[in-house]
C-alpha cells in the first residue's frame, strides 16, 4: 500500500483508478471517520463510484496504517493534511466524500480551500457548531440499543454531552476483550479470523491512550454556521434517517446556499456500511449532476434504487441498519 | 467444459503468488510456507478488508481487466467473505477474466 510521505506526516492511502481510465467525473476522495480507516468503505461503493471517477481513499493521521503523531487530531489540522495529500498526489480539484467525522473534514476543506473542491458528499457528518452535544438520551433508537449494550457488558452515561465517541470506546474495549461478551453488531468488522482481526479496535483505544485526540475533538472545529453559510461547493447531505445527528442535517438546510438533503430510509449513523448501494447511488446522481453527466451516466442508476430496496433486512443487518 | 482464456489457471495462480508476496512484503509476516493455491487471505496472510481493496487494484493492473465482478467471490450476507484461498480466488478469475483467443 503505498505511503505518501508528505510535509507534516506519513499517510497510507489506495489509488483506484476509475473504469474509465478518462475518469470522466474527475477525482474523488473518500475519508472516513473516527475508530475506522479507509478499509471502512464497502468493495461495491467503491466500485460503483470508480464508474465516474477516479477515487483516493486514505488512513485520517493516527488511524489504520497513517501515522499515529501524539497531536494534531484537530478538524483543522487534519484538513490539512488531506491538503497535503492532494499536493503529493497532483490532484487539483477533487470531490470529496467523508463519513462522520471526516465529512467535518471536507467540509472545512471547502470552506478553506475553495479552489481545491468541486464538491461534498457529507454521509452522516455531526457539525459541533450546529449540534453541540451527542447525548445518547436524544438518540431516537437508544431504548432499543440500551439493553442490547448492556447484555455486552457496556454501561454508558446517556446524558454525557460526547456519548458516540464514548460508545465508540466502549465498543472497541469489548471487542478487543477476549472475556467480553459479544458485541450485538460487529462495528469494527474485518474479515473474521484474521491475526489482525482487532487492529482497528486496538488502534482506536491507543489513540486514546497515546495523543491528544480526546481533547482535540472537543477544541474548535472553525464550522460556524458562517462559515457554513459561505460555502460555495455544491454539498450532498446523505443521513440515516435514524441517525443521531439529524438535527445537523436539518440546520445545514437553513445554512448552506447550496445543500441538498437525502434521507436514507432504514438506517442509522453506519448507512455506509448497512445501506451501501444507498450511498453508490446517491453519490453517483450527485457526482454526474455536478460534472454535467447527469444524462450520460442514467444508465447507471435506472432502476437500482427499488431493485436493491430491501438490502440486507435479514438479522444481524437489519440491527446495524438501525445503528 | 474448457474455455479459450489464454492464461491456465496455473498461470493465474502464480501471478496472484507473486502479486501476494509483493504485497505482504512490508508486513514483516513470518509465513512458514511460501504462499501457495492453499494460503489463506484472511487466516495466513491476516488480511482486512483494506487489503481486500489494494488486492483488486493490484489484479486490475496486473491482468489489465478492469470491472469484474469481485463482489462474487469477496462478498457474503453484505459484507466480506471470512475466507478465502489462492486457489479460489485463481479459480473466480479463471471463471471471469475475458475469454479471448489467445
Amino acid at each position: 500500500m503505498p505511503v505518501a510521505r508528505l510535509p507534516s506526516i506519513n499517510l497510507n492511502y489506495l489509488r483506484v483508478p476509475g473504469h474509465d481510465e478518462r475518469a470522466p467525473g474527475g477525482e474523488l476522495v473518500l475519508v472516513h471517520g473516527l475508530a475506522a480507516s479507509l478499509g471502512f468503505w464497502p468493495l461495491s461503493v467503491v466500485r460503483s463510484l470508480s464508474w465516474l471517477c477516479a477515487l483516493t481513499a486514505y488512513d485520517l493521521r493516527g488511524h489504520g496504517r497513517s501515522d499515529m503523531p501524539i497531536t494534531g487530531y484537530t478538524i483543522p489540522r487534519m484538513a490539512d493534511d488531506l491538503i497535503e495529500l492532494l499536493d503529493h498526489l497532483g490532484l487539483e480539484r477533487v470531490h470529496l466524500l467523508g463519513h462522520s467525522f471526516g465529512g467535518a473534514i471536507a467540509l472545512y476543506c471547502a470552506s478553506r480551500h475553495p479552489q481545491r473542491v468541486r464538491s461534498v458528499i457529507l454521509a452522516d457528518t455531526r457539525l459541533r457548531a450546529l449540534q453541540p452535544y451527542h447525548r445518547l438520551r436524544d438518540w431516537n433508537d437508544w431504548p432499543r440499543w440500551q439493553p442490547l449494550l448492556r447484555r455486552a457488558g457496556i454501561e454508558l452515561n446517556a446524558d454525557a454531552p460526547e456519548g458516540g465517541y464514548a460508545l465508540l470506546t466502549a465498543m472497541a474495549q469489548a471487542q478487543t476483550d477476549p472475556n467480553a461478551p459479544a458485541l450485538p453488531i460487529p462495528l469494527f468488522a474485518t474479515p473474521a479470523g484474521g491475526k489482525r482481526r482487532n487492529g482497528t479496535a486496538q488502534r482506536w483505544l491507543r489513540l486514546q491512550e497515546a495523543t491528544s485526540i480526546r481533547h482535540d475533538l472537543l477544541q474548535d472545529d472553525g464550522l460556524g454556521p458562517a462559515v457554513l453559510r459561505a460555502i460555495r461547493a455544491p454539498v450532498l447531505g446523505l443521513y440515516g434517517e435514524h441517525s443521531p445527528v439529524m438535527p445537523t442535517a436539518r440546520t445545514l438546510r437553513r445554512l448552506c446556499p447550496h445543500y441538498e438533503l437525502h434521507l436514507v430510509r432504514q438506517a442509522g449513523h453506519f448507512f455506509p456500511l448497512s445501506r451501501p448501494r444507498r450511498l453508490a447511488h446517491a453519490s453517483l446522481r450527485f457526482l454526474a449532476a455536478c460534472t454535467g453527466l447527469a444524462n450520460t451516466f442514467e444508465h447507471l442508476f435506472d432502476g437500482n434504487d427499488h431493485e436493491h430496496e430491501h438490502e440486507h433486512e435479514h438479522e444481524p443487518a437489519s440491527l446495524l441498519a438501525s445503528f | 467444459m474448457n474455455h479459450t482464456n489464454p492464461l491456465s489457471l496455473a498461470d493465474i495462480t502464480t501471478r496472484l503468488c507473486l502479486l501476494l508476496d509483493d504485497m505482504i512484503q512490508e508486513w514483516d509476516m513470518e509465513l512458514l510456507d511460501p504462499i501457495n493455491a492453499d494460503t489463506r487471505l484472511i487466516e495466513d496472510l491476516g488480511f482486512e478488508s483494506v487489503d481486500l481493496m489494494q488486492l483488486i487494484v493490484a489484479i486490475e493492473q496486473a491482468f489489465g481487466a478492469r470491472g469484474l465482478p469481485y463482489e462474487k467471490a469477496l462478498m457474503q450476507d453484505g459484507g466480506y467473505v471470512t475466507e478465502i484461498s489462492v486457489g479460489q480466488l485463481a479459480q473466480f478469475l479463471s471463471d471471469n477474466l475475458p475469454k479471448t483467443a489467445a
